[in-house]
């Protein structure tokens, strides 16, 4: 797999205006041989750390993971997040480490320690999903903090992590940053940690077109409903979407005869955007016109949402399976003799290079660096010291290894 | 939080004039006054901190979908971030209205401090404020790099024109929240291998930890001057509660009080004035604790105001309570404005007018409200109400 979008086939035209800030300008620049990115690199941390005997590296599986912003009517999704991370012993040939026996591996998020008191989901929704949870323990158990798990497929993982997008300090932070920490059983020393994004936003902004007066968004959406389709949705508030339209993000199966949520949501809406006037109409429900869900070096190369997407009504077609069928890097990504994921398998469950998973070098979907959000930036800049895709041969490889960046294919 | 002072005439009557305007009133059992502060252009705000005139600092969502801070005095005047930034906030504010706040853009590794007052923002550097004493002292935290953690946050102290880094209880991050005129500071920090954070209270260079409620975390997030300090902690059952602690003047901890629940198995606290009036959030709504209960602030207000009070940040030390809520549908920024001073008509006093218009209603069996003279929100007008007006009678309101 090659690094970047920079310098091959992209055959998409630029058209959309560049990033307000950071790192937009020199985020091509700065991926040809590995180059350091003036000023990120100084104002990172200071210098690569090659010099431990492992690396751990970690990701997101979603560019963002959304949320409501209030579930005292609806709720379409719940806070839920989804953090990745690969252990790798360095040396002249790394190992990938699985071993739960003879590591730990715990994250955490400071500086955002609980939600309960950030978002009223546990008032409303603490039985629903399974068996009830207490408060800041998500629908798969899992709180702000505690251990990840190996996964069976190279890396290690923690699910349903119920972060919102506010801290502990009231301030809205839409991509705080894990850390993610492992040890070594038999000693309890920290072999390697790290920090990853961990996404999370609840700019889903119903409101710009179910804003009738006196009657809150979600009642209105749900009065559309009701008289739209026959449902009397408003007498069962709080209603969760995916009861009746199925939902492969909840892993509900719906109803029979009624389309998938995300079928539902985009053919209905798919012809009443044009009277909104956003530039890009993805933005009215998926974060955002302020948060970014893309904000990688795509963004910054003016690639949009439908270039990859298609529009609402691509996205809305009944045959499509929501998470599942999803863009191929390789549509607009070519260059003989490599290919851009795995044949048949999402970019986000792609591994290359000895069964390194895609994402922790390049960054998670929507992410994949350099991106123009600093914290997205962090974890590259503190094991490289510059921003993009970790390509430092050192990185994993340790002090003892090439010296420089490289290109790989899926195999090698 | 601040020290002992009235709010102003002006502040008390141009918010009633306010909620008139709004067509809200104070119901008849209602002990307080709901005051929507608005929103500069979007559909959201919030308020966080209230000063002992009744201005309050927050942030609200603009038209162009930027988040921006504020200044509430019976309207809101934006805080504009700093140049280069797109949004702001405004997290505290003094007497003085000294407004400490944070400029920033969505993304980014360090925020920009700024103090702004009456239009004028001095920067801060890369520090997000989150509290102010009355006399300017500004605490909130840091962002540095580490050469093993990477990016970790520290609280700091703004003293003087210079920052300080705080340091920690021995973990790798700590965060400060609030700060009394003499100088001490809470937040919470991190402790060794950062296995757990807690409470602190830092005085005269060093840090207190401040424990728990038996469990194994808790957050400090505000201290009146006289050195109670509230926040949330852990008990033994893993549950987490709010806290009212009092400390001694070496900084050890006195007593420690849970402060209960109001259902949902959490409750946080967020703000304490001077009379030892505590508020926070618990089950997703707004509490008051007071005299050993705590209280759903829901249940004092008139229900036909349309809010769902969600969570109280503070509370100065006339009783005024700051937080945000649903309203129609969106969070909105609240004031809360106690309905305890006999000022019938709203002008800032207790005179033959207030009498006058008690008097005519005097011997109402039921439904009655505040404006027409039930003093003590039961229903009725009588002698109980009319003592209440005759001893307050001649003084100004605050």
């Amino acid at each position: 797999m090659w690094n970047d979008g920079c310098h091959e086939g992209i055959r998409h035209a630029q058209r959309r205006r560049a990033p307000v800030r950071t790192l937009s300008a020199i985020a091509c620049a700065g991926m040809a041989g590995g180059l350091a990115l003036p000023g990120a690199a100084a104002d990172g941390p200071p210098g690569p750390r090659v010099n431990t005997s492992y690396v751990v590296l970690g990701y997101n599986d979603l560019g963002m993971h959304c949320m409501n912003s209030d579930f005292s009517e609806v709720m379409v999704l719940p806070p839920f997040n989804t953090l990745h991370a690969q252990l790798i012993r360095r040396g002249t040939e790394p190992d990938i480490e699985t071993s739960n026996g003879d590591f730990s591996m715990r994250y955490y998020i400071p500086g955002n320690t609980h939600s309960a008191d950030k978002t009223n989901f546990w008032k409303y929704w603490q039985s629903a999903l399974g068996a009830p949870k207490p408060p800041n323990v998500g629908v798969t158990g899992n709180g702000l903090a505690g251990a990840m798990t190996p996964t069976g497929t190279n890396d290690w993982a923690v699910t349903g992590i119920p972060i919102v997008p506010i801290d502990d300090a009231g301030k809205e932070n839409p991509y705080p940053l894990a850390t993610i920490e492992v040890r070594r059983r038999s000693t309890n020393e920290v072999v390697a940690r790290t920090q990853a994004v961990v996404p999370v936003s609840t700019e889903m902004s119903c409101n710009l077109c179910h804003n009738t007066p006196g009657v809150s968004p979600a009642s209105d959406m749900l009065m559309d409903h009701d008289r739209l389709h026959g449902t009397n949705l408003m007498s069962q508030r709080p209603v969760l979407c995916a009861n009746c339209h199925a939902s492969n993000a909840l892993g509900l199966p719906g109803q029979p005869g009624v389309p998938n949520l995300s079928s539902a949501m985009h053919s209905a809406h798919a012809p009443r955007m044009g009277a909104i006037g956003l530039a890009e109409a993805c933005y009215a429900c998926h974060p955002g016109v302020r948060t970014n869900c893309q904000r990688d070096v795509h963004y910054a190369n003016n690639v949009t949402c439908t270039d990859c997407h298609g529009d609402m009504t691509a996205v809305g077609n009944p045959a499509r399976n929501p998470w599942a069928d999803e863009p191929r890097c390789g549509n607009c990504h070519s260059r003989p003799g490599f290919d851009f994921e795995q044949p048949g398998t999402l970019y986000r469950d792609s591994k290359g290079h000895g069964n390194v998973h895609c994402s922790a070098c390049h960054g998670s979907p929507h992410a994949i660096g350099p991106n123009v959000t600093e914290t997205d930036n962090a974890q590259p800049i503190a094991l490289q010291g510059h921003a993009g895709v970790i390509n430092d041969c050192t990185v994993c490889h340790g002090a003892g290894g090439p010296p420089g960046s490289f290109f790989h294919s899926q195999d090698d | 939080m601040n020290s002992v002072r009235k709010t102003s005439r002006a502040t008390r009557s141009g918010a009633l004039a306010l909620l008139a305007a709004a067509g809200i009133t104070a119901g008849a059992s209602a002990e307080y006054s709901v005051i929507d502060l608005g929103t500069l252009g979007g559909p959201t705000a919030a308020g966080f901190a209230v000063n002992d005139f009744g201005r309050v600092a927050g942030m609200s969502t603009r038209m162009d979908a930027n988040v921006r801070g504020f200044l509430w005095d019976d309207g809101l005047t934006e805080v504009a971030p700093l140049a280069g930034d797109q949004q702001s906030a405004a997290l505290g504010v003094t007497d003085g209205d000294l407004v400490v706040g944070m400029s920033y853009d969505l993304g980014e590794l360090n925020v920009h401090g700024f103090a702004w007052q009456a239009g004028s923002a001095t920067p801060l550097g890369n520090f997000a404020p989150r509290g102010v004493s009355d006399n300017g002292l500004i605490v909130g935290y840091v962002t540095v790099s580490d050469s093993s953690y990477g990016w970790v946050d520290h609280a700091a102290r703004y003293v003087g024109g210079t920052l300080f880094d705080m340091g920690t209880l021995g973990g790798s991050f700590s965060y400060a929240y609030d700060a009394t005129s003499d100088g001490r500071i809470v937040g919470a920090s991190a402790v060794a291998s950062d296995a757990a954070q807690f409470a602190f209270l830092w005085q005269a260079g060093a840090f207190h930890n401040l424990g728990t409620l038996g469990g194994l975390n808790s957050q400090a997030y505000a201290i009146n001057e006289a050195g109670d300090v509230v926040g949330w902690a852990q008990t033994a059952g893993g549950v987490s509660h709010a806290f009212l602690f009092t400390t001694d003047a070496a900084g050890n901890v006195v007593t420690r009080t849970n402060l209960g629940e109001l259902g949902g198995g959490y409750s946080y606290a967020y703000g304490v004035n001077a009379q030892q009036q505590v508020v926070g959030t618990s089950d997703g709504r707004a509490f008051l604790w007071e005299n050993g209960a705590m209280q759903d602030l829901n249940s004092l207000i008139s229900p036909a105001a349309g809010w769902t009070l969600e969570a109280a940040w503070d509370i100065n030390d006339a009783g005024w309570i700051v937080g945000v809520g649903q309203h129609r549908g969106f969070p909105h920024a609240f004031l809360l404005a106690p309905n305890d001073c006999p000022d019938l008509d709203g002008d800032g006093d207790v005179d033959l007018a207030d009498l006058s218009a008690l008097l005519t209603n005097y011997g109402m069996p039921g439904g009655a409200s505040f404006e027409d003279g039930d003093l003590d929100a039961d229903g009725d007008v009588d002698i109980a109400d009319l003592s209440a007006l005759l001893t307050a009678f001649g003084t100004m309101c605050p």
